[in-house]
């Protein structure tokens, strides 16, 4: 299941100017990462990426990897993954923003994931990359302003291909629940997985944080239970 | 026989006859085709109902005639009732002032306010009741009106002078006002000096973006959309970058601030809050009190260059913290280099 598009208008501003910026970026980055040899990858991966065991311990590059490692990914697919759910879900929470502080509670989401993971896994000692801990910070936050939001979503039925508008409370809930089994057996089993899912879950908590941030009208709507 | 004279005997007559009231129009009519008939301004004096007319009116009798001893006396004795009336309402007023005063320090505004107009209508009022009522109305014509008079009656009055200033300004510039209304959540009041912006020639490249103002604020009216106060907006604002800057220092400090101190980095946290404020601060355009304190020069409380430089200061308070952050992690990458290699 995969979303396709809001088609709701925006209603402050025409263009998305900050999610289309951090868009070019991660696909920039994506780019020179490509080209470079798969050791050096690796040693970059390492350095600027996030890894809890080095943050307990004060070493590596500290604040600098939490700020690249959202922009750090691991092939096309996971960049293509992320970047659709950031187009789908960012622009109108961009909209109630405004750019500048969409980037701030992006960042914030970013760094909220890293701490809750570093947290629930001190020990953890693998790099994590990719802008989804933020995203579903994002994404929290697109549940808490629309919550009548409706989602055109891509679904395989059979290999059928159908692409029904269902409600984003539907699909953000779906997404968050099947972080919720992997992230606890991580949790209680130190299973291993390649998906950052406590990244995810810590991103999706700060989307609180959105009320910061949203502009004065968009935040009078949402406390007048007024669509923002 | 004229016009004047025909009316003059109509006049009489119904006087004589006890019409009052027709006499009145009769002799009124008599003046003002001749403004210089002594005897229908005698008549009138005593046919007149209002204290004022009567006055006048004797002392058209005597400008026409000024050896006529019993007007004379007669006007003397009006111009002494008026005077007991006059001091009798000042003191009515006075009381109605006293009143207001003590309304406005118990918080009852518009109790205060309802009074104190009043009085203004009716009376002469006192430098302290004009700065009450310039204080406690939010008319702007009010405001300038009250202003006027107390700086009439003390002109050496340099706070009243500057929020003439600051009002006169906002008049010239009914959109910085409207922004200050809609601020305020006064939806149809933010409407109209929008729509009065619209009319300003100085303001024809700012056009479409007031045209597209007034649309979405008319839409907003039918929302039911509550008002959120500018300080609510302040606080909410301000907290932003302090949190992001808090989340960055803790995976910095290794998620542990007591193993780490890192003191100056924590004072700075102190940096971002008050940038924080600042930046949101500046984003504000009603006339809010910290404007006068910040600005006192500032006729306008809130010129967009003041804004800017608030803005700026602001910006500067919250990167600094951010950038000695992003120095320190450099450094410790050099150190972590060192040792790896």
């Amino acid at each position: 299941m995969l979303p396709l598009n809001d088609s709701e208008p925006n209603r402050y501003s025409a263009f998305p100017f900050m999610t289309l910026t951090l868009i070019l970026v991660n696909t920039t980055i994506l780019f020179w990462e490509l080209s470079l040899p798969e050791n050096l990858l690796r040693g970059v991966f390492y350095i600027f990426g996030s890894t809890p065991s080095l943050m307990w311990a004060r070493q590596g590059a500290g604040i600098i990897s939490t700020i690249t490692s959202m922009f750090l990914h691991g092939g096309t697919f996971h960049l293509l993954g992320n970047m659709l759910f950031l187009w789908v879900f960012g622009r109108r929470v961009e909209d109630a923003c405004g750019p500048l502080r969409f980037l701030l509670f992006y960042l914030l989401a970013g760094t909220s994931s890293d701490l809750i993971t570093a947290l629930v896994l001190p020990h953890q000692d693998i790099p994590g990359i990719g802008a989804s801990g933020a995203i579903f910070g994002v994404m929290g936050a697109y549940l808490l302003l629309f919550p009548e939001g409706h989602i055109r979503t891509l679904w395989f039925l059979y290999f059928i291909p159908t692409w029904p508008k269902i409600r984003a409370f539907w699909f953000i809930f779906y997404y968050l629940g099947i972080q919720i089994i992997p992230a606890m057996d991580i949790y209680l089993h130190s299973a291993q997985y390649s998906v950052g899912y406590w990244a995810h879950i810590g991103g999706f908590l700060s989307c609180f944080s959105i009320l910061l941030f949203l502009r004065p009208e968009a935040f009078a709507r949402y406390m007048s239970n007024v669509a923002v | 026989m004229t016009r004047e004279e025909t009316l003059l005997q109509q006049a009489l007559t119904a006087a004589r006859a006890k019409h009052e009231l027709t006499a009145r129009d009769l002799f009124l009519e008599v003046v003002e085709i001749n403004p210089r008939n002594e005897i229908a301004w005698m008549w009138l004096i005593g046919l007149l109902d209002d204290l004022d007319d009567c006055i006048y009116a004797c002392e058209m009798v005597l400008n026409i005639n000024p050896h006529n001893g019993q007007t004379r006396q007669y006007l003397a004795q009006l111009q002494a009732k008026k005077q007991k009336q006059l001091v009798e309402q000042r003191r009515v007023y006075e009381k109605q002032v006293r009143r207001a005063i003590e309304l406005a320090k118990a918080g009852q505004r518009e109790t205060a306010l309802g009074l104190i107009r009043d009085a203004a209508q009716k009376s002469e009022l006192s430098p302290e009741a004009w700065r009450l009522f310039a204080d406690l109305s939010s008319d702007m014509d009010e405001q300038v009106h009250a202003l006027k008079n107390l700086l009439a009656l003390t002109p050496q009055d340099v706070k009243a002078r500057e929020t003439l200033g600051r009002l006169s300004h906002l008049r010239q510039n009914p959109h910085e006002l409207a922004a200050i209304y809609e601020e305020q959540g006064n939806i149809d009041k933010a409407i109209e000096f929008y729509n009065l912006a619209l009319m300003q020639p100085h303001l024809k490249k700012q056009w479409r973006s007031i045209d597209r103002k007034i649309i979405m604020l008319k839409f907003r009216q039918g929302e039911n959309i509550a008002h959120v106060s500018p300080g609510t907006s302040v606080a909410r604002l301000a907290a932003g970058p302090p949190l992001l800057y808090f989340f960055m220092l803790l995976i910095h400090v290794g998620i542990n601030p007591l193993a780490a101190p890192e003191p100056i980095l924590w004072l700075e946290f102190l940096f971002t809050v008050f940038g924080g404020f600042l930046i949101a601060f500046a984003s504000i355009r009603s006339h809010h009190r910290l404007w006068f304190l910040l600005f006192k020069d500032v006729s306008t409380g809130g010129t967009p260059l003041a804004r800017t430089s608030m803005a700026t200061a602001g910006w500067m308070l919250v990167l600094l913290p951010f950038l000695h952050l992003f120095y320190t992690a450099i450094q410790r990458l050099f150190d972590f280099f060192q040792h790896a290699f």
